[in-house]
């Protein structure tokens, strides 16, 4: 190709010059200089309370107390019934400030143009923020390039568990985000009195520290925000097709199987299962987070059990014996729409699948009803049930914004976190009267189809920042059902042994992680036999596994003393 | 025209040649049989393709698959959907628009560099074409790639997609040596002795004479931009308007609906029965190659044969 | 096709008259006298610039603790301490191991098919036959990878076009597309449908350069119909084949990105992880970080560069011209 006649200076000699050269160059460099070893990805552990820092916690009181009271955070309080809503701010701010926040989004972005977002802005006292929606189901992973890069406008909002698709988000954080230490620092409930009705605990989670190795180092970073616990996730049944096929809401594993084979139908279409990775675990006893449980004097991880082992046959079988949709492993199956459809039976889903089931099946008229199995376990142990007790998202500011516009987008946050019962939290949860909802017979507000496109969107200004307190919202029904089941799986709740402190373990062990995870599929669909568990546990102790105990337990030590 | 026109010459037309005997009828029948088996697996799926695109819901479900052979009724309904201005018709306008945009600027540099680096002998002539040579035997990485587009603030723009690739070195050096040898020296210093520069050259004489080569490299590049994937994968993830193949994989990868991801559907959200609907979008990203093949292939042919016999 | 210009014989007189010696002026005068062509040079030189080499040289952080938020100099440098934790990572072998497989079947599966699909169709006298065929077996070259995969998916796949028929028989559903055992089967059949057609052009052409005098000449000699092609046919197309292979062998670790990709969520990424999609999944999107994803992309092109070298001396030793010439 290269050599249209033979004066070509491409020839062999030269050629190896300019190879050569360049090898040169890239082996010389690094020999000549110092070598080291590796220190990033080491993992961190940050402390999450007792700062001095931190606003002081002023209580914003409630302007209607909830009706049916629980016991927060794992079995938080609700509202059967739509309270009359009062302004919670009363000296409105006058600001005119643009801020632009990548945030995730599911589903198709609404128009920035929609009155919703001008008449958030106007009421918020003239800051317009403008969201920069992003695929959430990439969210994670491509957050790490914008970060880099320092792409992602004025801020950005990141759920907890998106940290962990970063390398080493502590150091993301203090290179990239504004540090809001000295601006919230102390009493600020005199321009803030929402952001100082926060929990302390939230705030405490907001923390990152420059040096992670100096706790004096320690500052606050995000805007955090709701406090929230109980069970994020739940398996819920298709309760019309048990009633149907004549069987009941099972209550034990064991029972789960055999419904699950009286249901499903390989030849005609009709399966039990759709996804069963990242609740089922907890059937079987196993420790949700990263997988560490502390059991006879030492950290323990879930591969490492003999649970573990049941976990996969339990999942091996439903492949086996054909309960599960056949193109699962293909990672991009529509569970929602295949449940809706009956076409699955039970659908591992986030707890508003509840909600979303309901709206999305009364709109298209199909029908049907579902409810959330309740906490399950297997061979007659104690149930576990994983909740997610702490912050669930972070605002964070970038850290070329000025002293102004983060007090700015502050008095924008405090807006937005005004809570249930307020004109704030009517606007910016469901929308203008008339143009994106109505006041339905109970007095709730009821979406139109405007308001379901634009305001139900999963994230824009209602998860900015955190509500004072976090209840249980919606139709009576729904509330009323789901304060049931929380409270019937709350004593299940499995303790977080590491309360306390936010522990991002070194990458290897999130790379090893990542790899049992691709394993466990390989063995949930068949492509691998349950023999090579203990190879696979093997590989990940070499690879990271071990890296990962001594970290976490450093950290444990350093909790428990 | 087709690449053995050229052997055929000497001879008559579909005549065997008086040397050759004749092959036994066995040899001829298993030719037979492999050249049209060959020929069908490629056709039957592409037919099959077509077919479904057409299909309505009910003749689907009378056949009870995916796929049809046979289409029973037609309904354009897909079709319509696709081009309904939502995101399907964005996403094909997008990837229009890279192939265009691309394949322009790719020849302009490809151009320019073959011409430029056609006169051995010239300033620099020997030190700039082994830069492009070089390029041939390593590979940079793919880290270091996705680092410099994100250092140039690249990353999750558009541009991203059409800069990295714009020059082939390959398609380069084949223009390169048809500048040189295929071009008549004679014509060349015909036009220095005019007193025509360069570019004057290069626009008058050069070019016009070069039509069927670079109607071949434009095709290369158009549908190396067409067929973008991965670098939208790797560089735009963020975008909302995707180009058609990743629209079509994402697609593909879910039973129900479209782009997999289980709550990205509303943004698909569709009336066309959902393997009409895919395999409409499949007929799409086919039907420009395959209005473009025909009238590039009778240059495609003359180009590699140039390439080969003249070399 | 570039490629076969350098199989070919030389170029006529005309390449050779256009050297002119120009050594003898000065640059300031060669400079205002070349620079049109420098300039037209320019952009694809800039191109190369911020695309090739700059890159190429970001590929030092291979040899550093990288982290993005510092300052390019404060990155300490570690040795081959990247390169030392590759070769423990306990996927990198099999991803390589899987790259040499898949290249290496292409190889020897993909050419042998598309030389005897040159041979047929060289023998098919009509040549309506021959434009018609050649039309068709081509075309998928121009497919991408998404839509190949999508084809197959739907013909081949679970519910595809030969599962409902098996299931209409009464047989069980085709786990073809989605199981790991027959993946390289699969892998082989998409490079057949997808280009084969393309590599037999290609063998057409070095063969439509073979001069049909030397088959008359044989023949009159009596040699047969076999005997010519091996002893006419397949010489003359020898240098094409050696410098295909060579081309090859340069790009083995380049098995391509998107098949594998496409098909790892299906077959399991046991089957796909080759190196590209290593650096993809640890790095790019995963937690190993830049350096990391550097090093194993640098090894890919040392060894690619390694290769590349070595197949070129092999051609040169077996009388082949090979890429570049021996100066």
């Amino acid at each position: 190709m290269a050599t249209p006649s033979d004066r070509s200076p491409l020839r062999r000699r030269s050629l190896f010059k300019v190879a050569g050269l360049g090898a040169a160059g890239a082996a010389g460099l690094p020999l000549i200089a110092a070598c080291g070893d590796i220190e990033s990805g080491g993992g961190t552990s940050q402390a999450t309370d007792g700062f001095d820092f931190l606003p002081t916690y002023k209580e914003w009181p409630l302007p209607v107390e909830p009706d049916l009271v629980g016991e927060p955070p794992n079995h938080p309080s609700g509202f059967t019934t739509y309270p009359d809503p009062v302004p919670a701010i009363e000296a409105v701010p006058s600001n005119s400030g643009t801020f632009e926040i990548t945030v995730p989004m599911w589903g198709e972005a609404p128009s920035s143009d929609d009155p919703y977002f001008a008449a958030i802005a106007e009421a918020s006292g003239g800051t317009t923020v403008n969201l920069r929606q992003a695929d959430g189901n990439t969210f994670a992973e491509t957050s790490v390039q914008w970060l880099n890069a320092n792409e992602f406008g004025d801020g950005i909002m990141l759920f907890s568990w998106m940290l962990f698709a970063h390398p080493n988000f502590q150091e993301t954080v203090v290179n990239s985000f504004y540090d809001l230490t000295d601006i919230v620092k102390g009493d600020i409930s005199e321009r803030w009195p929402l952001l100082a009705g926060l929990p302390t605990a939230s705030w405490g989670q907001s923390v990152w520290s420059k040096d992670p190795a100096d706790p004096e180092t320690a500052r606050v970073f995000g805007i955090p925000g709701s406090f929230s616990g109980g069970p994020g996730n739940a398996m819920f049944a298709r309760t019309d097709l048990l009633e149907a096929a004549g069987q009941a809401m099972p209550t034990t594993v064991e029972e789960l199987l055999d419904v699950a084979r009286a249901v499903s139908d390989d030849a005609n279409g009709r399966w039990a299962f759709g996804g069963t990775d990242y609740l089922t675990p907890q059937w079987f006893g196993l420790a949700g987070g990263d997988g560490w449980a502390y059991i006879d004097g030492k950290l323990v991880h879930n591969c490492e059990r003999p649970e573990y082992t049941e976990w996969l046959e339990f999942r091996r079988t439903i492949w086996d014996e054909k309960l599960v949709h056949p193109d699962l492993p293909s990672g991009t199956l529509d569970g929602q729409a295949l449940h809706k459809a009956g076409t699955i039976v039970f659908q591992l889903d986030g707890i508003s699948w509840w909600q979303g089931f309901i709206d999305q099946t009364t709109a298209e008229g199909t029908g049907g009803t579902i409810a959330p199995l309740g906490a399950l376990s297997a061979k007659g142990r104690e149930p576990l049930v994983h909740v997610n007790t702490g912050v669930d998202s972070w605002t964070f500011l970038n850290k070329d914004l000025s002293k102004e516009q983060v007090e700015e987008f502050l008095d924008f946050a405090n807006f937005c976190s005004a809570p249930y019962g307020t004109t704030e939290y009517e606007l910016i949860n469901y929308g203008i009267e008339g143009t994106h909802f109505t006041y339905g017979a109970d007095g709730t507000p009821v979406f139109n189809e405007l308001g379901t496109s634009v305001v139900q969107a999963p994230v824009n200004h209602k998860t900015m920042s955190g509500h004072v307190q976090q209840f249980l919202t919606g139709t009576p029904e729904m509330v009323q059902a789901r304060f049931e089941y929380n409270a019937s799986v709350k004593d299940f709740a499995e303790v977080n042994i590491f309360e306390g402190m936010r522990v991002e373990g070194p990458a290897d062990f999130k790379s090893a992680g990542q790899v049992l995870i691709d394993q466990q599929n390989d063995i949930a669909f068949g492509r691998a036999d349950l023999s090579a568990i203990p190879e696979m546990v093997e590989t990940w102790k070499a690879n990271g596994g071990e890296t990962g105990r001594e970290h976490y337990t450093a950290a444990y030590d350093k909790l428990h003393g | 025209m087709t690449a053995t026109d050229i052997r055929l010459k000497p001879r008559r037309k579909n005549a065997r040649p008086v040397w050759d005997e004749e092959p036994s009828w066995l040899g001829k029948a298993v030719k037979a049989l492999f050249l049209i088996c060959y020929a069908a697996a490629i056709v039957l799926p592409i037919w099959a393709v077509v077919a479904t695109s057409f299909a309505s819901e009910e003749a689907l479900t009378r056949a009870g698959g995916n796929l049809l052979l046979i289409p029973t009724d037609l309904s354009f309904q897909a079709y319509q959907e696709i081009f309904d201005g939502g995101a399907l018709t964005k996403s094909l306008l997008l990837t229009l628009g890279l192939t265009a945009g691309g394949t322009a600027l790719s020849m302009i540099l490809t151009i320019g560099a073959a011409y430029g680096l056609s006169r051995p002998g010239s300033l620099l002539h020997r030190p700039l074409l082994m830069l492009v040579l070089f390029t041939f035997l390593f590979a940079p990485g793919l880290y270091p790639s996705f680092l410099v587009v994100q250092k140039l603030g690249l990353f999750d723009s558009y541009l991203s997609l059409v800069l990295p690739m714009a020059l082939n070195a390959f398609n380069l050096i084949v223009l390169r040596s048809f500048f040189m040898n295929s071009v008549p020296i004679e014509l060349l210093d015909a036009a220095r002795m005019d007193g025509a520069g360069e570019f004057r050259t290069l626009f008058k004489i050069v070019l016009p004479m070069s039509k069927a080569i670079l109607a071949v490299i434009a095709l290369f590049y158009a549908v190396g931009y067409w067929n973008i994937y991965f670098s939208a994968v790797l560089y735009i993830p963020g975008l909302d308007t995707q180009p058609i193949q990743v629209v079509l994989q994402r697609m593909l990868m879910s039973t129900q609906g479209l782009p997999g991801a289980a709550a990205d559907v509303s943004q698909y959200q569709t009336q066309a029965p959902d393997s009409a609907l895919k395999m409409a979008v499949v007929v799409c990203t086919i039907v420009p190659i395959v209005i473009m093949y025909p009238f590039i292939q009778k240059h495609f042919t003359k180009a590699v044969i140039t390439g080969a016999i003249k070399g | 096709m570039a490629a076969l210009q350098t199989s070919a014989p030389p170029a006529p007189s005309g390449g050779r008259e256009r050297v002119r010696i120009r050594n003898k002026r000065t640059v300031a005068q060669r400079l205002r006298h070349d620079w049109p062509l420098l300039l037209l040079t320019l952009p694809a030189l800039a191109q190369l610039a911020v695309f090739f080499y700059w890159p190429s040289a970001w590929n030092i952080i291979a040899f550093m603790d990288y982290s993005p938020h510092r300052p390019f100099w404060e990155n300490p440098f570690v040795g081959f301490a990247w390169f030392e934790r590759l070769f423990a990572n306990p996927y990198f072998l099999p991803a390589l191991l899987n790259t040499l497989k898949y290249a290496f079947a292409n190889l020897l599966f993909l050419f042998p098919l598309s030389i005897v699909l040159a041979l047929v169709m060289h023998s098919v006298i009509s040549t309506k036959v021959r434009s018609l065929f050649q039309s068709v077996v081509y075309l998928p070259y121009f497919f991408s990878w998404v839509l190949v995969v999508t084809v197959f998916v739907q013909v081949l796949g679970s519910d595809g076009l030969v599962s409902n028929w098996l299931l209409g028989f009464g047989g069980d559903r085709m786990t073809f597309t989605s199981d790991p055992d027959s993946f390289l089967f699969l892998a082989w059949l998409q490079w057949a449908w997808k280009d084969a057609g393309w590599g037999m052009i290609i063998f057409l052409a070095a063969l439509a350069s073979i001069n049909p005098s030397l088959y008359e000449a044989a023949a009159v000699d009596g040699a047969s119909r076999w005997r010519r092609m091996w002893h006419i046919t397949l010489p003359g197309i020898r240098p094409v084949i050696v410098l295909l292979l060579i081309l090859h062998i340069g790009g083995i670790l380049n098995v391509g990105f998107e098949q594998y990709q496409l098909q790892r969520n299906a077959v399991g990424f046991q089957t796909t992880e080759v190196l590209d999609t290593f650096v993809y999944y640890r790095s790019v999107i995963g937690t190993d970080g830049p350096s990391f994803g550097t090093a194993a992309g640098l090894f890919k092109g040392v060894i690619g560069l390694i290769l590349v070298l070595v197949a070129n001396n092999v051609a040169h030793r077996l009388g082949e011209q090979g890429i570049y010439q021996k100066s």
